[in-house]
């Protein structure tokens, strides 16, 4: 039902479209990469937490990671701005009716990341001091987990139910939208690839920054034991998206699958194909090293990157293309009878010379004041009795209201014109 | 823009706003655009006396800024964004259109901002270290970074108020440089500066609670320093809010009394503006003992100034939310979230017509209330609940008395001129079939009590 779109505002977009939509591709890309390595990197401190209790090697790590976690989330908050900016300028109602009709969860998002983000610094802080309590400290970590694993549902629920105005009408609350097909598998699609992407940052970072290699100084192999764990959660997960991915194709209403996107979900398939090989690879080193081939590796996977974050932008497109084009006529003809209007009333309203008291009061204090009945004020009649002959009392009465009777009183009219308090008070006590 | 109405029908819109907004502004002014320049100048003094006591109060404070406002001060931010998206869509989707690039260039120096601190908190130096003089650099550019964010979106906030010569020219410039800017920026930067200070104390009567505190210097030590840094500061805000008072555009000062409380306290002005001056004093006078008599303050009187400023900020921002109205954008955008040059179609066929989601085509006798409640929600919910804050019920229940039944001839009429009796609203943007129908929703109300859904719980009404 494309009547249900609802009008733009009538405002001309800031720069091109398709400037805006590169800026929004480019700096979506960014925020979201920090998004995998909050989510991704406080699941991995969550596990290996874990394992801490029985290893102690296992505890070091977690520790090392949850560093992390509190500065990427920072960055990803940041660099967040950016897209929102970008996707309200580009969609706006779209964007602002979805908001609207998952209200409450989309408002709960911010107590819910600032709780989030006060227990991961609790949980890094408190590492040292709370060694003692430990399955305290595990829970504290691990309650930060879970609001990063439900938050994501709103921003997804979101994102979704805007590029379906269609089913806008049926949408009750976040559960309802919520439960639309696409939510879930786009979720997990979104675990899935915040673990591969954090696997490979960690890869990069552990072993060789100053703050992690106390960890490997004691038991060097150890961090060849973490390499190959790394990587073979890389592949394990890479794998489990070639399930994931096809359910999230699947479950997408069709209207915003178009050729192009399925030759860019094909051409990335070989990539992912490739980048499967050569973690495979990797893994089956006994002791990896982190050189030549994990800049291989972080290149294909960023192609990778940048094919899924368009094909996302080109179905969005699609999906909402005749949206668009019935929201562009809409606010246009709007518009235009918005203008016409404006001169037709322009052209109604010339009031005849004598009469212009008579239609200030009206507009003016016709709401309060009547001929013989008492609404809020008093009538005409009484007003004349006390001001006859004298209409500058009026005039210095209505500017600066004293109280006389009980009541509301009387706000100031000092905000209108001299010359039209003037007519006004003429008037009234003429009238009869 | 039409889009799906939320609406909060006991909290109120606006104090959602407000609530997240006034948080922010707290965090902003007092930790980061106040509170880093403090921590550098504190971290100077570590440096140039060679105590080390001075380093590790400036650390300390520097961490419980840190945690602050990264957490609370950054989501709050977004916040503000979120609710104000949700409340008036059209006015923040147009404020976007028109500021798109001042915007783009706040989220570059944004992330300078949180890079720098980053930086600068994480990789603090112990005294005496070779580098410790390029980390006080760190400092001195966070500072700025910090006041430019500020610098940028006061200029927004200033548009707001006064859009000065955009109307005519429509250009990103113009509207920048908008009447109200520069004095407002003027008023917030000592502004945010002797917050600063005032929330130093704060944090300085935790740090005493916690383990090692004779690692920091005494009372006697600290206090003089903190007070002498409010002073210097409170003499250019003073000087600052006098220009900012003077650029206030005229219509809107007629407001302030009403702003200032709400409508039933306007009478209370004068008492507020005496409260106000108190707590200026308060703090000026604790500011004066904290230089000259630092050991005779009792420690509850520290927290004083932060707690007496924040209620002055919340006041000062209520204020300047309030004497924009009836405007969201002033001249362009009733707060309703209706041009002001659509009123013209609007007077003319009725809001319901032109709406997507809330359309009725016919008003007639059956559907009266439902298209009531429909221009109510439209029309009057951005500022009005049924039954909460700032409901209703109790305004109209305090003109027409409340036991008495409402007259809804005599409430039609008022609607329509109500505008100029009460020139912080808007005029009613309907026609005259939804004005009586809207005032006969609202008479209903008088001894049946429904509550108004938004499209949060609800949604939309039209399938």
């Amino acid at each position: 039902m494309s009547s249900l779109v609802p009008r733009d505002i009538p405002l001309p977009l800031p720069a091109p479209e398709w400037m805006l939509q590169l800026l929004l591709i480019f700096s979506f890309a960014l925020h979201i990469i920090f998004v995998n390595l909050m989510v991704g990197g406080q699941i991995m401190t969550f596990i290996f937490q874990c394992m801490g209790i029985k290893e102690k090697k296992w505890d070091e790590l977690a520790h090392a990671i949850a560093k992390t976690v509190t500065v990427n989330k920072s960055v990803a908050v940041v660099l967040g701005v950016g897209p929102l900016l970008c996707l309200n300028v580009l969609y706006t109602s779209f964007i602002y009716s979805a908001n609207a009709l998952t209200g409450t969860a989309w408002m709960m998002l911010v107590p819910l990341i600032t709780l989030a983000f006060l227990l991961t610094y609790l949980h890094k802080y408190s590492w040292k001091t709370m060694s003692h309590s430990k399955g305290t400290h595990i829970a504290i970590g691990g309650l930060a987990t879970a609001l990063f694993l439900f938050i994501p549902f709103i921003f997804l629920t979101n994102m979704n139910l805007m590029l379906f105005p269609e089913k806008w009408s049926e949408v009750k609350g976040f559960l309802s939208a919520l439960l639309l097909p696409n939510v879930f598998p786009r979720y997990f699609h979104f675990i899935a690839a915040s673990i591969t992407v954090t696997a490979l940052f960690l890869l990069g970072y552990l072993g060789k920054r100053k703050y992690c290699e106390d960890i490997f100084s004691q038991d060097p192999d150890f961090l060849f034991e973490v390499r190959r764990k790394l990587y073979g959660v890389c592949f394990v997960v890479t794998v489990a998206q070639f399930i994931i991915g096809p359910l999230v194709l699947f479950t997408l209403p069709s209207q915003g699958i178009t050729f192009t996107l399925l030759s860019f979900l094909g051409i990335s398939i070989l990539f992912i194909a490739y980048f499967l090989l050569l973690i495979y690879r990797e893994f089956l080193i006994e002791k990896p090293i982190i050189g030549k081939n994990y800049a291989r590796i972080v290149i294909v996977f960023t192609v990778v990157v940048a094919f899924m974050i368009n094909i996302r932008h080109l179905y969005r497109e699609q999906a909402l293309s005749s949206h668009k084009a019935t929201q562009q006529q809409k606010t246009q003809a709007f518009v235009e009878e918005s203008a016409a209007a404006v001169i037709d009333t322009a052209i109604g309203k010339k009031i005849p010379v004598g009469e212009k008291g008579k239609h200030a009061f009206e507009a003016t204090c016709g709401g309060c004041h009547a001929m013989d009945k008492v609404l809020l004020g008093p009538p005409i009649k009484e007003i004349q009795l006390i001001y006859k002959g004298n209409p500058n009392g009026i005039i210095s009465w209505a500017k600066a209201p004293g109280k006389k009777r009980d009541g509301m009183s009387m706000p100031s009219m000092a905000h209108i014109a001299d010359e039209e308090l003037k007519a006004i008070a003429e008037w009234m006590l003429s009238t009869k | 823009m039409d889009s799906p109405i939320y609406h909060l029908d006991f909290l109120n819109n606006r104090m959602l706003i407000a609530l997240i907004a006034i948080i922010h502004v707290v965090i902003n002014h007092g930790m980061a655009v106040g509170g880093i320049p403090l921590v550098t100048y504190l971290e100077n003094k570590g440096i140039k006396t060679g105590e080390a006591k001075w380093d590790v109060l400036a650390k300390r404070l520097m961490f419980i800024f840190f945690i602050i406002t990264t957490t609370m001060g950054a989501m709050s931010g977004v916040g503000i964004w979120f609710s104000v998206s949700l409340v008036n869509p059209v006015a923040i989707g147009s404020l976007l259109r028109v500021f798109f690039w001042a915007w783009s260039l706040e989220w570059v120096v944004f992330i300078t901002e949180v890079l720098l601190i980053l930086w600068y908190f994480l990789s603090w130096k112990a005294p005496g270290h070779p580098q410790k003089k390029q980390h006080l650099k760190l400092g001195k550019a966070l500072s700025i970074a910090s006041w430019i964010t500020m610098a940028i979106i006061v200029s927004i906030l200033g548009f707001m108020m006064d859009t000065g010569s955009w109307k005519g020219e429509g250009s990103l410039f113009s509207a920048f440089f908008n009447p109200v800017y520069l004095p407002q920026l003027a008023f917030r930067t000592p502004l945010a500066l002797l917050l600063a200070g005032a929330m130093a104390l704060v944090v300085l009567v935790f740090l005493y609670m916690l383990p090692h505190k004779d690692e920091l210097p005494t009372r006697s030590q600290v206090l003089p320093v903190f007070g002498r840094w409010m002073l210097v500061w409170a003499v250019p805000l003073v000087l600052g809010s006098l220009w900012y008072r003077s650029v206030i555009p005229k219509y809107s000062v007629g407001n302030i009394s009403v702003a200032v409380g709400t409508q039933a306290f306007s009478a209370w002005y004068h008492q507020l503006m005496l409260v106000s001056a108190g707590v200026s004093l308060s703090v000026v006078v604790i500011a004066i003992f904290c230089v000259f008599l630092p050991q005779k303050i009792p420690t509850l009187v520290l927290l004083i100034p932060a707690l007496g400023l924040t209620g002055m900020l919340g006041l000062f921002e209520r204020v300047r939310e309030f004497i924009r109205k009836p405007y969201a954008i002033q001249g362009y955008l009733y707060s309703n979230g209706y041009r002001v040059q659509d009123y013209a179609i609007l007077n003319r066929d009725g809001i319901l017509k032109h709406s997507t989601f809330y359309n009725i085509p016919k008003i007639t006798n059956e559907n009266k209330l439902e298209a009531g409640e429909r221009v109510f929600l439209l029309a009057c919910s951005r500022c009005h609940t049924v039954s909460g804050i700032n409901s209703i019920r109790e305004n109209v229940g305090r003109m027409y008395g409340f036991s008495e039944p409402w007259d809804k001839e005599k409430l039609s009429t008022y609607i329509g001129s109500m505008h100029n009796g009460r020139s912080f609203m808007p005029p009613f943007p309907g026609n005259n079939e939804e004005k009586s129908a809207v005032a006969s929703y609202i008479v209903s109300l008088q001894w049946i009590i429904t509550p108004l859904d938004g499209a949060q719980n609800k949604g939309l009404l039209n399938k």
